[in-house]
């Protein structure tokens, strides 16, 4: 039963720690307004879905980047008013409002997404439920095996 | 033994200082796109401009045309198309552009993209933003015989049908294409078979890029052609909108594999170009790294010149020689006026500081987006990242940091265990005085040579908080902070 429990949490651990992934994430270049074609889309969890106006719109998630030595101290050298990094006044405050509700609207798209599978070429697809699906399975009857053995005993 | 290994040591050390000075031996050309204005619709406006840029002490501008614009009619033979005089083009905008720009005596820099309708491939689908007018599948062979037709006119050797006995100024630098890995430059970006895509812009674009390359030197034999900037990012996926530029120019050079590339055979069909192109709008300061592995930022130029150094061994460009890398378009905001825009002291520095990383990896030019601000107040989908602030006219343009940047760059990046590193570019060959700020004065301490290209670098002992600067005769550089 401890490992039936054990299981299913975990399923349910993976299940939720896919969701803030499972939106569409951009780092917008600094300065450079909303042009999207100068946008850097990172792919996400749910799967690469193809380019829509929403790219231009997505979540800044800058810890992705990976920051070399020069970055950090370019950053540092440009100034005591250096912040970190969604400082660097990408967005307007209107983006930052349609971001708070674009993330609000896509967690639960988010979660149907990541345990339907979004049918995109790279994410896991249906093979998610499938895995999940196996995995519950397994965790039953490693559970009733247990529950039988200790009947006979 | 003690001995021994000394001198291995020292050997390599020398190797690996041999093997790094190539990179670090030449200049980094300056230069500017500044389409409202250089190639507005004020032409009176655009001497003061280009005294503007000259004051910036960049040498180079970027001019961008559509095929489309001047190609006004279909031509009604190839001989016609290859003919500069022929009554079909409409070059008026780009001559008296051009004569400005020999008056002032910057370099021209001519990019050429967009076909007219008739040049469009077959099954082209309806006009929209993943497939825009003048992009899809453009007649190679028809590029080549336009670009003929340009390059012949401004060959330095072509009578000016406004001022008899004279000529059309030269252009020796030809840019074919822009950002080809765009869907608003070059469609389709992909073709699909089944479930599976295949890049299709590559090859596509190296059909355009050859022809345009072929008929160019047959033109003005000595003219240069670089092949298009690709635009810095692209979706991380087969069939995206964009495809990343790395990817892009693997394919382009018959380069397969990111972390340890290799070279399939296509000697017999080369990309020909004379300078790869790139264009690093950042994702933060200038030595941030794209995300996705196949993105192309500031620092990340190995992600090009890697497969580049692969393609010129196996004999896949040609001509079959090392080829620099230039970055055509770069730029930062600067708020005001753009309230998306960054600090525009940061702008300055950024610029400053994106030099150098850019030159360190061997780049050997930067063309800054915009010289002057672009109006508002629609800062979304316009650009303020001019060196100067845009006034109500250009007379009325003030000056950014960032200029000063231009003028004479000076960067510096701290490192505990060995001091800073400075960096910068001196506007003449003279000594380069560094100073600390002292309260509100300046002390010297320490002089430099610049080398080739008037490039400087040097180490200093320094400690967090110190401002320096570069100065000569008089003039100074935009001031580094040590952090």
């Amino acid at each position: 039963m401890r490992f039936t429990a054990s299981c299913l949490t975990l399923l349910l651990a993976l299940a939720l720690a896919a969701v803030p992934a499972g939106a569409e994430e951009t780092n917008a270049p600094p300065g450079n307004s909303g042009l999207s074609q100068y946008l850097e889309v990172v792919p996400s969890a749910r799967g690469n879905t193809p380019s829509t106006r929403k790219q231009s719109d997505g979540v800044s998630r800058p810890q992705l980047a990976s920051e070399g030595e020069d970055g950090e101290r370019l950053d540092a050298l440009a100034g005591p008013d250096s912040e970190p990094d969604d400082r660097d006044g990408s967005r307007t405050t209107d983006d930052q409002a349609a971001l708070t509700s674009d993330a609000a609207q896509s967690r639960a798209a988010a979660v149907t997404g990541t345990i339907g599978g979004s049918g995109s070429s790279f994410g896991l697809g249906l093979w998610m439920p499938i895995a999940m699906a196996v995995l519950a399975a397994v965790a039953l009857l490693a559970g009733w095996r247990r529950r039988s053995r200790s009947a006979a005993e | 033994m003690i001995g021994r290994s000394l001198t291995c040591a020292a050997l390599v050390a020398g190797l690996s200082m041999l093997l790094c000075a190539p990179a670090s031996a030449a200049g980094l050309r300056l230069g500017f796109t500044d389409l409202g204005t250089v190639q507005g619709d004020n032409p009176a406006e655009r001497p003061l401009e280009l005294q503007h840029l000259k004051a910036t002490r960049a040498t180079t501008v970027r001019l961008m045309y559509e095929w489309r614009d001047i190609e006004k009619a279909k031509p009604p033979s190839d001989a016609e198309a290859r003919n500069p005089a022929w009554s079909g083009y409409d070059w008026s905008e780009v001559d008296a552009t051009l004569r400005d720009i020999a008056t002032a005596g910057v370099e021209p820099l001519v990019e050429v993209s967009r076909a007219p309708a008739w040049w469009e491939g077959a099954g082209r689908p309806a006009i929209s933003p993943t497939a825009q007018t003048g992009t899809w599948r453009p007649d190679p062979a028809a590029f080549g015989r336009f670009m003929h037709a340009a390059a012949s006119r401004y060959s330095g050797r072509y009578p000016d049908p406004l001022l008899p006995g004279r000529t059309l100024p030269r252009v020796s630098l030809w840019q074919a294409w822009n950002e080809p890995n765009l869907p608003n430059e070059l469609t389709p970006q992909w073709t699909r078979a089944g479930s599976r895509y295949a890049p299709a812009s590559p090859a596509h674009y190296k059909r355009l890029l050859n022809a345009a390359y072929t008929e160019i030197k047959r033109a003005s034999p000595g003219a240069t052609v670089i092949a298009a900037g690709t635009a810095p990012f692209g979706e991380p996926w087969p069939g995206g909108a964009r495809m990343p530029p790395a990817l892009f120019v693997r394919t382009l050079l018959c380069v397969d594999g990111r972390a340890r590339p290799k070279a399939r055979n296509c000697r017999r069909n080369p990309a020909r170009f004379d300078i790869l192109a790139h264009h690093p709008y950042p994702i933060g300061p200038p030595g941030r790294h794209a995300v996705n592995r196949d993105d192309v930022c500031i620092p990340d130029f190995a992600k090009l010149t890697k497969p580049l150094a692969v393609a010129v061994r196996a004999g896949n460009v040609f001509p079959k020689r090392r080829k620099p890398v230039w970055a055509t378009e770069m730029s930062w905001d600067t708020n005001p006026p753009d309230p998306g825009g960054i600090e525009p002291l940061r702008q300055g520095r950024y610029a400053a500081g994106s030099m150098y990383v850019l030159w360190r990896q061997g780049v050997r030019a930067l063309l800054w987006w915009n010289l002057r601000d672009d109006p508002g107040p629609n800062y979304r989908s316009t650009l303020q990242s001019g060196v100067f602030y845009r006034g109500a006219t250009v007379a009325l343009d003030t000056p950014k940091p960032s200029y000063t940047a231009f003028r004479f760059p000076f960067t510096a990046f701290n490192s505990r265990k060995r001091g800073a590193l400075l960096w910068g570019i001196a506007p003449t060959r003279g000594a380069v005085t560094i100073q600390r700020q002292t309260g509100a004065t300046w002390q010297n301490v320490k002089t430099v040579t610049p080398g080739a290209g008037r490039v400087f670098q040097t180490r200093l002992r320094s400690k967090r908080g110190d401002v320096l600067r570069a100065t000569q005769a008089g003039e100074a550089s935009i001031d580094a902070r040590i952090f």
